[in-house]
């Protein structure tokens, strides 16, 4: 039994306009260990896929386990959120605290002890130690994108997943956050969403979303880098 | 974990300004209600200040077939002296005519007219203002107090038959209640004050009726006009200081001044004392009934021969401020009948300014979860923080409790401060459940067109009366629903601000590059919003006179008496209370601007940092900040200008449709205007 497992998952988004389908059918498992790399055009519901995970979103059709538990209720919805750890797409902090505040914060509220050692050590290796003692919106995408990740990593989560954690950054310091993952790998289990081909080193299997849909691409397809508007920014 | 949610909170600009908000509208509320209590006194104080004169005594003296006017002068006027000097002891302030009954003197013949003449005597000006008379060259004139005549006959005429040629008169108004004049219906008449002088009296003197005085001797009136300088609030005080104090200490003076002149025994003065009826003469330090002692009293006569006789009667013509001090509580329920309205559209906006703080801290919170939830951090904080929220509105609402009941004339009840936290709460989860208040692009136009036609048809001085007489009478209803819409434009009237605030803060966005004060304000155009209303609170006395609609209906002794003096009264005290109210606010909106300067300059001083770091030009920092320093400080001088204005067109529309009065009268089964008071416009340039 995988730590993760989709299947014939359905979810629908109410809008003003109208419903969105973002989830048509989909299916897969993420075993121990494992690490899914999930690529698809823009739209095409990476995020989703993360959010259903993590019991942010209902699916309207299917069944999804996570640590062998239907997300479905608040109550295991939290519990799956505190035993994983969440790199959002767009980086989120609480402004009023500083950087540091935050990441102290964030353990405590998930009954964890800090290991301010460890904190320090990842912000150094992710080139962060500069901006702990500042407020997430004095720093800059890249920056506040690297914080959230020590943040993320510093609390020995159980299962990790990343959206998008190459994003905003240069290539240098994407090569360092890519470095840092292919640490936890195979200790960790992973779910990694990104256009970034560099990231593909590091994943045992990539699935491919388009439009809703997964595409049974595997690891022998590999995804032409292409050059969307993401990566432009 | 009570630590980081205590460091977010107290960091949140949002939630500082709710905690201001709420303890700036407690301070209203509280304030209001204790001014219904306030109010009260203030009548009665604006009463005993402006209400002349309060209580008026007539003292006949009898003079005998002695009718030499120097001496009827020089006796009179040391009385005048010995009451005023005892009566200022007392605290009052006093005023003095000597009269004559009128039919003591021929009514004058000219051009076919009868004309009663009556004067009334003075030793100063100040003396007429006493009894509350008012004009404009306030010198040793003759005045005219009041005329009947008809056709050109003019009382500048009848008066210099009667003083010889001297022909100038200063017209007479104020709040004066028929006395002392006498009300001489269906009669021509002019009653003059002039200088108590040997040549005025020896002139007017030559009127004299021969046949009345050698049957019943001359007699004189002293009209006694006595106003309390300091108020009294309790009718009984005053009712007992009025009716038994004050008369026995005049007779007492006037007995006084007899037994000083003529000696202990050689007097003996006859007083009839109208107020409590009684008679009784005294002689040689004892009082006599002689009624029941009338023997004794002959005895005594007839022992100390030459013993002189005088006589005189007191009477007690007017106490009014009796009255007036019984009635100030159903005259500060008239004030808030009269301008509740007006004062709502005034208050209103301070509570929008709590709905708009406390949505922001509660959208505010909610991003907070939305964050917390995504960690799987327990959701119970929810409740931690709103806690807080509440609590320390609750506090702030406390605190301008406890700010208040230090105020001596507030202290407002436990009762009100229940209820008026109960109200910030409520307004707090209004703003908590429901989205972003705003008002839809349809409900912002009929609005502006309702407060556009109010302000118009006050303007020119249309109300239901007017409209009636112009045989407009179906319009009444539409009339009245525009009236019944006034409370709601109070909400309107903030919102119309807050957007014009924001909308002001927009405009500067291309001009130069300070987006990033820009967007650390964007959230704070309710605080600019508070300030420039606060601070237009402050200016509107400055531009709007409601003196001068007081004035004028003084003037008018026709409006006068349509308007009533308690309109008059309520309209004073409505000037005093914009005048005292406006004061605070300017305060609240100095803080206000303070606080918005000092949440630019921490930025100013991060920016800098930052810029410095990165070998910006600091220099062009600089600049940016102070010339959008200098930029917010227009706006909301522009805003309060704005506000201000708005508020003095909006008083100057209330006053017009509410002071706008007159006579109707059916002539032949139609409706007809007689007479048409229209209050001058309130506004100082206009
Ligand atoms: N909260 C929402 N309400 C309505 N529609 C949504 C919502 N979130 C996502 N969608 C829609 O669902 C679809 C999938 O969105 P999703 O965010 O999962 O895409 P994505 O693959 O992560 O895209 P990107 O690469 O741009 O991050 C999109 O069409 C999007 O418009
Ligand atoms: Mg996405």
């Amino acid at each position: 039994m995988g730590v993760v497992e989709f299947e014939d998952v359905f979810v629908k988004y109410e809008t003003y306009t109208g419903s969105v389908l973002a989830l048509r059918g989909v299916t897969f498992s993420l075993g121990k260990g494992e690490t899914i790399l999930v690529m698809g055009p823009s739209g095409s519901g990476k995020t989703t896929i993360l959010r259903v995970i993590l019991g942010l979103v209902q699916p309207m059709h299917g069944t999804v386990r996570v640590f062998g538990m239907e997300p479905r209720d608040g109550k295991t919805g939290l519990e799956i959120r505190r035993r994983a750890g969440y790199l959002t797409q767009e980086g989120k902090m609480i402004n009023e605290l500083t950087v540091w505040e935050n990441i102290m914060f964030y353990a405590e509220g998930r009954g964890r002890r800090v290991d301010e050692e460890r904190v320090r050590e990842l912000a150094r290796e992710l080139n962060v130690e500069a901006v702990l003692n500042k407020h997430p919106n004095h720093l800059s995408g890249g920056e506040l994108k690297r914080a959230e990740l020590v943040m993320v990593l510093s609390d020995e989560p159980e299962l990790l997943l990343l959206d998008e954690p190459t994003s905003m950054l240069d290539a240098e310091n994407s090569e360092v956050v890519i470095d840092l993952l292919s640490t936890f790998k195979g200790r960790v289990p992973m779910i990694v969403t990104s256009h970034d081909p560099r990231l593909f080193e590091i994943s045992d299997r990539v699935l491919e979303v388009v439009g809703g849909v997964v595409g049974k691409s595997l690891r022998e397809t590999a995804p032409s880098p292409r050059r969307d508007s993401h990566l432009e920014r | 974990m009570l630590k980081y949610l205590t460091k977010i909170m107290v960091r949140r600009m949002s939630f500082f300004l709710l905690i201001l908000m709420s303890f700036t509208v407690s301070l209203l509320i509280f304030g209001i209600v204790g001014q219904v209590g306030h109010l009260v006194d203030d009548n009665v104080e604006y009463t005993f200040a402006h209400y002349r004169p309060h209580a008026v005594y007539s003292l006949d003296f009898a003079f005998g077939r002695n009718t030499a006017p120097s001496a009827v002068r020089w006796e009179t006027v040391k009385v005048m002296n010995a009451l005023e000097k005892d009566l200022n002891k007392e605290n009052l302030s006093a005023g003095f005519l000597v009269t004559l009954p009128v039919t003591y003197i021929k009514p004058l013949k000219i051009k076919g007219h009868t004309v009663y003449f009556q004067a009334y005597f003075f030793r100063n000006i100040g003396d007429v203002e006493e009894f509350g008379f008012k004009f404009n060259r306030p010198e040793n004139h003759a005045v005219l107090l009041s005329y009947n005549l008809s056709g050109n006959l003019t009382p500048e005429a009848v008066s210099a038959r009667f003083f010889d040629g001297n022909a100038s008169l200063v017209r007479a108004y104020g709040i004066f209640r028929e006395y002392p004049l006498n009300h001489l219906s269906s009669v021509e008449y002019v009653q003059v004050a002039v200088p108590l002088t040997n040549k005025t009296l020896t002139e007017y003197f030559r009127w004299l009726n021969q046949d009345i005085l050698n049957s019943s001797g001359l007699r004189v009136t002293l009209y006694v006009a006595s106003n309390i300088k300091n108020p009294v609030r309790d009718p009984h005080i005053i009712e007992s200081l009025v009716t038994s104090k004050l008369p026995r200490s005049l007779i007492a003076d006037v007995i006084g001044f007899y037994t000083k002149r003529y000696g202990k025994g050689g007097v003996a003065v006859d007083v009839m004392n109208g107020i409590n009826g009684s008679r009784l003469v005294y002689f040689n330090g004892t009082w006599i009934d002689p009624a029941r002692n009338e023997e004794y009293l002959m005895r005594v006569i007839n022992r100390n021969r030459g013993i002189r006789s005088v006589s005189f009667d007191i009477s007690l013509r007017r106490a009014d401020i009796v009255d007036l001090v019984k009635e100030a509580g159903t005259q500060t329920v008239g004030f808030f009948e009269k301008y509740g309205g007006l004062l709502v559209v005034i208050y209103l906006p301070f509570f929008l300014l709590v709905l708009y703080a406390s949505s922001t801290v509660f959208r505010d919170l909610r991003n907070d979860l939305e964050v917390l939830e995504l960690r799987g951090i327990r959701r119970n904080l929810e409740v931690v923080q709103e806690f807080l929220i509440f609590l320390a509105a609750g506090l702030a609402s406390a605190v301008a409790y406890a700010f208040l009941s230090i105020l001596p004339d507030y202290s407002p009840s436990p009762l009100t401060f229940v209820g008026v936290t109960g109200l910030v709460y409520l307004t707090m989860l209004i703003a908590r459940n429901g989205s972003t208040w705003r008002l839809g692009r349809g409900s912002l136009l009929s609005l502006t067109a309702l407060l556009v036609a109010f302000i118009l048809l006050g303007y020119m001085r249309v109300n239901g009366l007017v409209l009636v007489s112009r045989g407009y009478g179906a319009l009444m209803l539409l009339f009245s629903l525009l009236m019944a819409f006034v409370p709601i434009m109070g909400i309107f009237v903030g919102y119309l601000f807050h957007r014009a605030c924001s909308g002001l803060i927009r405009l500067f966005e291309p001009m130069f590059d300070v987006r990033y004060y820009l967007r650390s304000l964007a959230g704070y155009s309710y605080v600019l919003t508070f300030s420039a209303y606060s601070l237009g609170i402050f200016m509107l006395p400055r531009i709007a006179s409601l003196d001068k609609v007081v004035n004028a209906v003084l003037r008018n002794s026709d409006y006068m008496a349509i308007v009533g003096y308690n309109g008059v009264t309520s309209l004073g005290l409505l000037a005093d209370y914009l005048d005292k109210l406006s004061g605070g606010f300017g305060v609240m909106g100095l803080l206000a601007i303070s606080l918005i300067f000092i949440v630019s300059l921490r930025k100013y001083r991060s920016v800098r940092e930052y810029s410095s770091l990165r070998g910006g030009d600091l220099k062009a920092v600089q600049r940016s900040f102070l010339k959008f320093l200098f930029l917010k400080i227009g706006l909301v001088v522009v805003l309060s200008v704005a506000v201000a204005l708005v508020l003095a067109v909006f008083l100057d529309a209330y006053i017009g449709v509410t002071y706008t009065s007159g006579k109707l009268l059916v002539e032949n089964g139609r409706l007809t205007l007689q007479s048409l008071f229209k209050p001058p416009h309130v506004l100082i340039w206009g």
